[in-house]
């Protein structure tokens, strides 16, 4: 029995506080750590009533420092409609709390594959859903100019979207490919 | 001064507006905006551009054209990829509304939320200000935190005025509907300027029922229709979980059609009724509630023509809107409820 | 009374007032004695104690400095009293807690040693310093070092000052019968004549208005009833139901006040309590009494039990139809009466007015108002109540079906940061939910019940205990976790979505009624009370202790106390515990007749003074007045709370707050500037 035991991988959780350190450099985020658990987030996620996303559990994983919560698929099932935030009696900025859960979750390479495609839609023409000849059709049938007046109709602009890219070190600080 | 202080006066005078008023009624001039399209209106469904300028003229609402205007950057997918891009690449869009020195109309609950937050922090933010702008230096353009981002529902309830639109309404169209009023229009509410509280809001509901209809209520009416936070990208049956129950408590709660305000809710409720289809229990009916903009709705009030609103669809394949306006525009027919087609409505 | 250049050697002339020979008289400056108190380990472990001696002995005003681990024990006193009696120290300076803590005991010192008590200041460097700067020792160290600095300045140019006196009158008033009220009427009466104010038409309070009570299940009526008859009879108690406080003259130890009698009309010497009126009436309106769920006429009695049991005719709803007038046979009905003022005199007063209840509107998520099947706590509790608008039979108000399925939602308003709702627990709404849960399945065995809780406070003496009989032998489900939606189904039924946080899932649960466990909150209109009395309030908006430990049923007004709800959230054993507290602390303040006033009054130097007003105008205490032979202010020392205020807005120098000069206080402040020269104030002469 205690070789058994011994011989099993643990299953006990370590909790260290890095995630909430890195959240709390925010001023807003750092209400996390006023957090009571009392699920009024998952209790209004509208995810939750369909997807495994616990809100709370997502809360006290960050809180806790839970490596997991940035591997794990949950954060990706938020649809960002505010509600936790809004319904929490601690006023903590969830939502935002998940956004930036998830963007330190990309930088450490785990950016879901789906949203790759938008991203290189964004980089290359400047929208993440760009035109093409069978909407531009449509356009002119709605009396509209085929081209609508965005970085569509003004390619010179789609510079710009290159140049701030650039300036922010897209490339190299985000994984995206 | 005095004198056209004589001459407001006399436009003030009853006698004469009422003589104005046994005519179309007329539109003063309002303000301008500056018009942010995004990507899924232009690209996906121009009809809720068309029908929102044809709207905006007749409101006498000026437009400016926002050149070379990006994605605004989407407020699930890039505000999870990277703050810095989605700050820079929102407080570029606003800077080109800047240079027309006129607020921005967004038509779309995403783009607002993207716009109207990213103003918000930057304008709050002096030295974050001064990093945006040095993201933005090579591109000749500055954030000056000189205007505001305003979504379409605010322009007309709040800025226009229900009252002034009410005035404007010919056709009143006898319409249940089911409004979805989209998340990011709402909240996070303690940044909107508008009272509306967010689990019970009715400045959308009022729009809709000046033209005539009533706005039903349904079970869950205030839930997300589920595309944001790019879970319609990253996760598309999950999110098409949230558009089938909301589209089954519409369908029970008895409406003709389903009023949106963002092209994304849109999208989703749209072609969203042919993607459940799979879901759907044994017997189940297929779903097909026609997806109305507001734009659209307002402008067949106010008796303008389904081909001014964009509600005849061109002999196409594979294009919007992918549920049929037909329920709807048979209705209104058979109820003698649409301005006559044709050139004598034309001025 | 001046000082004309306060400077480390400041020169002292005693008040007029004072016939106190204090000891420095004879050698002319001061010996000023500084002790530094760690508190335990309280300000130690923060401040560097050793570095703190040495700079205060650098003070060249110091004479003697010493330190000591506890200086309020009774060791630490005797430091003092030591160095006073060796003829070491005329003036102390203790570095320590706040002086709402220990001044007292520290003036005492002084006193049995002979020195006058007003030649004391404590410096504050537990709250103000090292409770604050726990990660800053460094900086702990340089603002100690300025408190003490201000502290020894400060006593450098104190001056003797005497306490005044002036006489108590015994009498007591009572604001409010609730529970609370009626306690300490009744305590009170055995000695002193009160009168109790009550501004409805019937004493008992919310407590008349509860069915049962937890944990013991006793009925609150059985409870109550008797001691409202025994209120009403008492000989020495006035009671003045249906009336309200209109002004108040805050002159300690005899404070007038007027009150007014609202007409009844009614005349209350003839009327029998028969209830013909009442039954004659046309009018129909819902009964707040009920919650509003009961209806009642305009000539009422709030419920069948009520203290006077006398009727009221309400103006507001009252047709003027003469019914009623016709139905009395005692020809009591007077539609005619007027309100009547009543001006007495007390010398104590205690305030027990009670709470109001949170209205859960605003919370549209959770369907109040919207469905007529979501009720707040107390509605629940008319409902259940054997008295109620059912006679206790709980109906589903949305169809008037008998309901099978309940659930409860706690702190609803409690514990919640937005604007609106309340930050505290109101530390009875877990009891109360668990108590009308367990009578609903006494009532109904069948029911199913639900309570959906954050946590549960179950902190009362057998309130753990009651709430695992509940449990146990009723089966209530008790869910930890939160409602995010409520809906209403076509059949009425609500359907309540929310999250079990311990399991960690989302659950729905079909509901015939939702009871939301709403907050207490602070009187709507308690501000105005508040300020008539004199008493403030705290950020939650109820009225403020003067010291949540040590003070807790009194206000910082002398003679004014308070109990029960009125202060915070309690349930109904602490307010009456409160109640009897305050009443034996009005009965300290009243009994010996007298009571010794602080002498921090603003005095009127008449050589400057204008009679400009405008210290009038901004009194809070209605203490100064215009003496009109003489053209100038007078200030009405009893009255004078020592706020500063005039003597802030004298635009004339001409109002000195004694042991807050404008002298003592600058030379305080230059304490903080030793390398700056004094700045040229006008200094306050002409006295």
């Amino acid at each position: 029995m205690w070789v058994i035991i011994m011989s099993q991988k643990s299953r006990l959780l370590e909790f260290n506080t890095d995630i909430v350190d890195v959240l709390s450099i925010e001023k807003d985020l750092e209400k996390i750590r006023a957090c009571i658990q009392c699920g009024a987030c998952s209790a209004a996620c509208p995810s939750g009533n369909y997807t495994a996303l616990r809100t709370r559990n997502v809360i006290r994983k960050a809180l806790f420092g839970v490596q997991s919560v940035l591997e794990d698929p949950d954060i990706w099932l938020c649809s960002t409609c505010f509600n936790c935030y809004e319904h929490c009696p601690r006023t903590i900025p969830v939502t935002e709390i998940i956004l930036s859960l998830r963007r330190m979750a990309v930088s450490q390479g785990h950016l879901p594959d789906p949203l790759k495609g938008v991203i290189h839609n964004l980089m290359n023409k400047g929208h993440a859903v760009p035109i093409d000849p069978k909407w531009s059709q449509l356009r002119a049938k709605l009396g509209l100019d085929p081209m609508p007046p965005t970085v569509e109709k003004y390619p010179e602009a789609l510079v710009e979207i290159y140049d701030i890219f650039s300036a922010i070190k897209f490339n190299s600080r985000i994984p995206h490919r | 001064m005095v004198e056209s202080h004589e001459k407001a006066n006399t436009d003030a005078d009853p006698s004469k507006s009422e003589v104005q008023s046994e005519a179309v009624p007329a539109v003063e001039p309002h303000s301008t905006y500056s018009l942010f399209l995004g990507c899924v209106i232009p690209n996906r469904y121009p009809m809720i551009e068309s029908s929102s300028r044809a709207l905006f003229e007749r409101l006498n609402i000026g437009i400016k054209e926002m050149e070379g205007a990006s994605c605004c950057p989407a407020p699930g997918v890039f505000r999870s990829v990277d703050k810095a891009l989605w700050l820079s690449l929102g407080a570029r869009n606003i800077a080109i509304a800047e240079q027309n020195q006129a607020n921005i109309v967004s038509l779309c609950n995403g783009c607002y939320g993207t716009l109207h937050e990213v103003n918000h922090e930057i304008k709050h933010d002096s030295e974050l200000k001064s990093r945006i702008n040095t993201i933005l230096d090579k591109t000749g353009k500055e954030f000056q935190g000189s205007i505001e981002v305003k979504q379409i529902v605010e322009v007309l309830y709040y800025d226009y005025g229900i009252d002034n639109l009410k005035k404007l309404i010919t056709n009143p169209l006898g319409l249940r509907i089911a409004v979805h009023y989209g998340c990011h229009l709402l909240k996070p509410s303690d940044l909107k300027p508008f009272p509306e509280d967010p689990d019970d809001p009715h400045f959308f509901d009022e729009l809709v029922e000046i033209t005539g209809s009533v706005s039903v209520d349904y079970q869950n009416k205030l839930m997300c229709c589920g595309a944001g936070g790019s879970l319609r990208t990253g996760n598309k049956p999950s999110s098409l979980q949230f558009t089938l129950e909301k589209l089954r408590n519409m369908r029970s709660a008895g409406v003709d059609c389903i009023i949106t305000c963002c092209p994304f809710c849109q999208l989703q409720f749209d072609l969203g009724q042919l993607e459940v289809a799979n879901e759907l229990e044994p017997g189940e009916e297929p779903f097909k509630i026609p997806v109305i903009y507001i734009s659209q709705l307002l402008g067949l009030s106010m008796g303008m023509s389904l081909e001014e609103m964009s509600m005849i669809k061109p002999d196409m394949k594979g294009i919007s809107p992918f549920t049929s306006f037909d329920p709807v525009l048979e209705k209104l027919a058979r109820e003698n409820r649409l301005a006559p087609t044709g050139d004598d409505h034309h001025e | 009374m001046s000082n004309d250049q306060p400077t480390d050697q400041p020169t002292d002339q005693p008040q007029d007032q004072s016939n106190d020979q204090t000891k420095d008289l004879a050698t002319g400056k001061p010996k000023i004695g500084v002790y530094l108190c760690h508190c335990g380990k309280n300000i130690s472990d923060v401040v560097d104690i050793p570095a703190l001696m040495q700079s205060t002995k650098d003070n060249p005003a110091v004479t003697v400095v010493k330190e000591y681990k506890f200086m309020c024990s009774k060791a630490g006193q005797e430091l003092i009293a030591e160095d006073i009696r060796n003829n070491n120290v005329d003036r102390v300076v203790v570095a320590a807690c706040s002086p709402l803590m220990h001044e007292e005991t520290y003036r005492r010192v002084l006193k049995d040693e002979g020195v006058n008590e007003f030649y004391f200041e404590q410096a504050n460097i537990r709250e103000h310093v090292s409770w604050v700067n726990l990660r800053d020792k460094k900086g702990a160290l340089k603002v100690a070092h300025d408190h003490v600095s201000m502290a020894i300045a400060k006593v450098s140019n104190n001056a003797p000052l005497e306490r005044q006196k002036a006489k108590v009158t015994q009498k007591a008033l009572v604001v409010g019968a609730g529970i609370s009220g009626m306690f300490a009427a009744l305590d009170l009466a055995d000695k002193y004549p009160v009168t109790l104010v009550e501004r409805s038409p019937t004493i008992g309070g919310h407590m008349a208005q509860l069915d049962k009570t937890f944990p013991t299940m006793d009925c609150s009526a059985c409870i109550i009833t008797p001691k409202m008859v025994e209120v009403g009879r008492h000989p020495n108690i006035e009671l003045l139901t249906y009336s309200e406080i209109e002004d108040v003259d805050l002159n300690i130890g005899n404070y007038e006040v007027k009150i007014r009698k609202k007409a009844r009309r009614i005349d209350h010497s003839i009327c029998t309590g028969c209830g013909a009126c009442a039954e004659a009436c046309p009018v129909t309106i819902p009964n707040a009494w009920d919650m509003n769920m009961g209806f009642r006429a305009a000539a009422y009695v709030p419920f069948p039990q009520a203290v006077p049991e006398q009727y009221t005719i309400d103006k507001t709803n009252c047709i003027e139809c003469q019914l009623c007038v016709d139905a009395c046979e005692v020809h009591a009905i007077d539609l005619a009466q007027e309100d009547e003022i009543i001006e007495r005199t007390f010398g104590s007063v205690i305030l027990t007015t009670g709470n109001d209840i949170y209205d859960p509107t605003p919370y549209a998520r959770y369907g109040y108002k919207k469905y007529k099947n979501v009720l707040s706590g107390i509605e629940m509790e008319r409902l259940i109540s054997s008295t109620g608008p059912t006679l206790g039979k709980v109906i589903n108000p949305h169809n008037h079906e008998k309901p099978k399925k309940f659930a409860f939602l706690q702190c609803v308003g409690s514990r919640d940061f937005h604007e609106g709702a309340h930050k505290y627990c109101s530390r009875v709404c877990c009891m109360y939910a668990i108590k009308q849960a367990r009578q609903l399945k006494e009532k109904y065995p069948e029911a199913d019940i639900s309570i959906i809780f954050i946590d549960i406070r179950a902190f009362g003496k057998g309130y753990e205990e009651f709430y695992e009989i509940t449990s146990r032998e009723y089966g209530i489900r008790f869910i930890r976790g939160r409602i995010g939606d409520v809906f209403q189904d076509y059949d009425g039924t609500l359907i309540i979505r929310g999250a079990d946080t311990l399991l960690a899932n989302k659950f729905e649960l079909r509901v015939d009624m939702l009871i939301l466990s709403t907050a207490l909150e602070a009187r709507a209109d308690s501000s105005d009370l508040g300020r008539m009395f004199g008493v403030q309030k705290t950020e939650d908006d109820f009225f403020m202790e003067a010291h949540p430990k040590l003070f807790p049923v009194d206000s910082l007004t002398d003679g004014i106390f308070m109990a029960g709800t009125c202060q915070a959230p309690r349930d109904i054993p602490d307010s009456v515990a409160q109640a009897k507290a305050a009443a034996s602390s009005a009965h300290n303040f009243m009994n010996s007749g007298e009571v010794e006033i602080e002498p921090y009054y603003s005095e009127v130097l008449p050589g400057n003074c204008s009679g400009c007003r405008s210290c009038i105008l901004i009194c809070p205490y209605d203490a100064i007045s215009f003496d009109e032979p003489s053209q100038k202010a007078s200030i009405n020392t009893v009255k004078c709370k020592g706020c500063g205020a005039c003597a802030a807005v004298c635009p004339s120098n001409a109002i000195m707050q004694n042991h807050f000069s404008r002298d003592q206080i600058l030379a305080e402040l230059a304490s903080l500037f030793p390398w700056q020269t004094q700045p040229n104030y006008p200094t306050q002469e002409g006295k």
